[in-house]
């Protein structure tokens, strides 16, 4: 019997259920025996004792595996234990060896990945079950297959709310489920809601639901409601999971604050909350399964996973399947002097923007440059200065670190799929003449695109299982290399260099055409043998100063218009989030009046005219001809609005939900509106806000300061709102 | 990995403040030199940036020198001259290491 595995969940002591969609439609569960495995390492007589101990309660055995990734196999013990103990095996067993005479391995594995590389299985693969056992049909390297049967739903309910944020206390009004453009609302009783609910998941043989918050609310809310009302409520295919209450976590990522909910995770069935999975907000159900079938992860659990988390999984796999073992704890920390970490420790090479207009520049992107150099340098954290190859190993510019020829990285290894596949799609993109194809390459390129791009930050991150600091610090210094040699090239070519960030590159010459850039990317391509891709050719592009010092440049702050009349801006009010939507109206507004033009001359006239529709934006402002969404402010919490010293407006705003009885936590984002110059009024909760009551001096401050950005690098300064009279 | 070391730019900034009170006995118009002079050091980050080892103030003053050095080449070219030494040492334009 042929079908596509839909989900994996664990179930009992020893047991793991596959849920298969057969061919004909009908999804059926298989049963397979399997228990999750830790391994031992440490000197054979104790290993001997430890399993001697062990084996009257879990089932041991003696195995070979390499401890390091490169060492020669060893033997260690390999016990098998219970769903969901492998934490607790392991502290026990580093409890019995005091801590020093046992090292654990694959402890913080998770066991349905683990099922997943045993059986070199992955979500969605197209699988032959019979009798005894299965057999996988199709392979992660695909990039066509057949997803036409995933039968995907919205799911959302209306609640009878006796404040503006929902509670379980509140009765459910209706159920809404939306699949394939048809809607179904459920109404009448809470009961019958609820009964109805369980029945038409399955009558229309639901595979995927996606809510709004499912997580954080719809799903234990669902499950109270059928608690309260004495209702029996399955929304997976299998029993769900015990009720609980939704318990958000904060962390710490990259100078960002994020919050989490724990998962509500379904059998048989998937469910996706798309404000809870980055990877689902990001790229949508594609890209989410390109990355758990590459990567060997339950969609349910990609989901709701980081993406480094998902990168990981890929070295994981790796390593399972040379046989080495993954440690529990990082390894040991590596010291370095002051003068070496000052000499190393630098990001990419920025060459500082010459400020202003330019016309006929061309922008070159080093293609995936982090991961391709990776790749092609055996970059990991093992192979980074290792003790094998001191003399003869690949030298790296700069440091002087060496790479290993022996043993190729796991990093690599493991990036390599991804790499490929990325630009595999990227040419079907191109090739595809179907708009929904182009879509779905695209998601799932990007989807690998967030793959490769955590690779090299997890290089260096403390608890990377394969990597290390040295490795990361030789990326940057290979990346410095290479984009000085790209530099270099340009010049020797006649091309005027006028910016470059990291990986691209913005030339200049006169009287260059496409060709001619093209011929440029080219030989650059061939001299550092890396690829390039020819993003464009602007008709003009501006640099922006910074705005303290208006005579040095900000890197990234710039706008501009291709050949083709694309814009291209970034670090623009246009692009960040806190700008209310009014702002980035008004400023991609003025960016496409100004892309008409053709020359500097018509540049000039243009922004004239983009004067207007600055004032155009003042008046409806001030008549009030605006709605409160546009005005809207959304900002990320940063800690608990109580801990904030100075009353910034988002803690203003999380102070006034509190008092609406609604949870806030830090990671949260908090969409406001400015309505008072003081006290609570100064930015008061979108859902809390009434039509029209806003303040009209910071909003034309805001309008006023993204006008400017863009029309006097043009022009120079012009008269505002606050020098002239309407 | 998050940033261990500050980077060039950071440390400029460092090695400029340390001199905010001999700015302020400027009077304006050495004032405003001193800030285009600083600005000017600026332009030439990247090439800061790749030599770590070296003292921040020897970097500024090396990036300093080179600015004066491409703003007289272009004197030199608007006024169609080429500037010598006691008429004896031609200004080179091409490294002699």
């Amino acid at each position: 019997m042929r079908g596509y595995l839909l989900d994996i969940s664990p179930s009992g002591r020893d047991e793991v259920i596959l849920w298969v969609k057969r061919l004909d439609g009908r999804v059926v569960s298989h049963q397979v025996k399997w228990m999750p495995r830790i391994y031992v390492h440490g000197f054979l007589e104790s290993l001997v004792k430890l399993g001697r101990l062990l084996s009257q309660r879990y089932f041991v055995d003696f195995v070979e595996r390499s401890v390091k990734p490169g060492s020669p196999p060893e033997t260690v013990l390999e016990i098998r234990v219970p769903f969901g103990s492998k934490k607790r095996v392991a502290n026990l067993i580093l409890d019995l060896g005091n801590h020093q005479l046992f090292k654990v391995y694959n402890v913080d594995l998770p066991s349905m990945q683990e099922f997943l590389y045993q059986h070199e299985l992955h979500p969605t693969a197209l699988i032959d079950l019979s009798n005894d056992g299965f057999k996988v049909l199709d392979s992660i390297e695909d990039l066509d297959y057949d997803l036409s049967w995933v039968r995907a739903a919205h799911l959302d309910a209306k609640v009878e709310a006796s404040s503006i944020a929902p509670r379980f206390s509140d009765r459910l009004r209706e159920v809404i489920i939306e699949m394939d453009g048809e809607r179904i609302v459920l109404d009448g009783a809470e009961d019958g809601i609820l009964q109805d609910l369980t029945k038409t998941l399955d009558d229309l043989d639901i595979d995927v639901i996606i809510t709004d918050g499912g997580d954080s609310f719809l799903l234990p809310y669902l499950h109270y409601r059928a608690h309260v009302n004495c209702v029996r409520l399955r929304l997976g295919r299998s029993r769900d999971p015990r009720m609980f209450k939704p318990s958000p976590s904060t962390y710490f990522s990259y100078g960002k604050v994020y919050c989490r909910f724990r998962g509500f995770k379904l059998k048989g069935r998937i469910h996706i909350d798309s404000s809870n999975s980055m990877l689902y907000g990001e790229t949508g159900l594609d890209g989410l399964i390109e990355v758990s079938r590459v990567a060997r992860i339950p969609i349910q659990d990609a989901a709701r996973y980081t993406i480094g988390s998902c990168m990981s999984s890929l070295q994981y796999y790796q390593a399972y399947r040379l046989g080495i073992l993954i440690p529990w704890k990082p390894s040991k920390t590596i010291y370095m002097d002051c003068w070496s970490l000052n000499r190393a420790d630098r990001g990419g090479l920025i060459l500082d923007a010459k400020t202003g207009v330019y016309w006929n520049v061309a922008e070159l992107d080093f293609k995936s440059l982090y991961p391709t150099l990776m790749l092609k340098h055996n970059i990991s954290g093992e192979t980074v200065n290792c003790e094998c190859c001191k003399d003869e190993g690949e030298r790296i510019p700069e440091l002087g670190y060496h790479v290993c020829k022996r043993w190729r990285g796991i990093v690599p290894r493991a990036i390599e799929l991804p790499l490929r596949k990325r630009m595999r799609y990227k040419e079907l993109i191109k090739e595809a003449r179907d708009g929904r194809l182009r879509t779905l390459y695209r998601s799932r390129s990007d989807a690998l695109k967030w793959i490769l791009v955590t690779a090299f930050g997890y290089l260096g991150y403390r608890n990377a299982k394969f990597g290390s600091r040295e490795a990361h610090l030789a990326v940057c210094a290979l990346a410095r290399e290479m984009l000085l040699k790209a530099i270099r090239i340009a010049e020797e070519n006649g091309f005027e260099v006028i910016h470059g960030i990291v990986d691209s590159l913005w030339v200049r010459r006169e009287d260059a055409d496409d060709q001619d850039y093209l011929e440029l990317a080219k030989k650059i391509e061939d001299e550092v043998s890396l690829p390039i891709s020819y993003e464009g050719r602007y008709k003009w592009i501006v640099f922006l100063p910074s705005r303290t010092h208006p005579d040095r440049p900000a890197n990234n702050r710039y706008f501009g218009v291709f050949m083709d009349g694309r814009l291209k801006y970034r670090g623009i009010e246009a692009r960040r989030r806190d700008a209310p939507p009014i702002v980035r109206k008004m400023q991609l507004e003025i960016l496409e009046k100004l892309a008409e033009a053709r020359d500097p001359e018509q540049l000039r006239e243009k922004a004239i005219e983009a004067i207007e529709i600055y004032r155009g934006y003042v008046r409806r402002l001030i008549l009030g001809d605006v709605s409160i969404e546009d005005l809207a402010i959304t900002q990320v919490l940063s800690m608990d609005p109580d801990d904030y010293v100075v009353e910034v407006r988002q803690a203003v705003a999380a102070k006034y939900l509190e008092r609406a009885r609604v949870r806030v936590v830090p990671g949260q984002a908090i969409t406001y509106v400015i309505a008072g110059a003081s006290g609570l009024s100064k930015a008061i909760p979108i859902q809390l806000v009434k039509e029209g009551s806003y303040r009209l001096e910071p909003y034309l401050r805001i309008l006023e300061r993204a006008a400017y950005t863009i029309i006097t690098p043009i022009l120079g300064s012009f008269k505002t709102i606050f020098s002239i009279a309407l | 990995m998050g940033r261990n070391a500050l980077t060039y730019r950071q440390r400029l900034q460092l090695e400029l403040d340390k001199w905010r009170n001999f700015r302020k006995a400027l009077l304006r118009d050495e004032r405003e030199a001193f800030d285009s002079l600083t600005d000017h050091v600026f332009r030439l980050c990247h090439a800061g940036s790749m030599y770590p080892e070296r003292d921040t103030f020897d970097l500024l003053t090396m990036s300093a020198l080179i600015s004066h050095e491409g703003r007289l080449r272009s004197l030199e070219k608007e006024l169609k001259v080429g500037m010598k030494i006691d008429e004896r040492l031609p200004i080179r334009h091409k490294p002699i290491w």
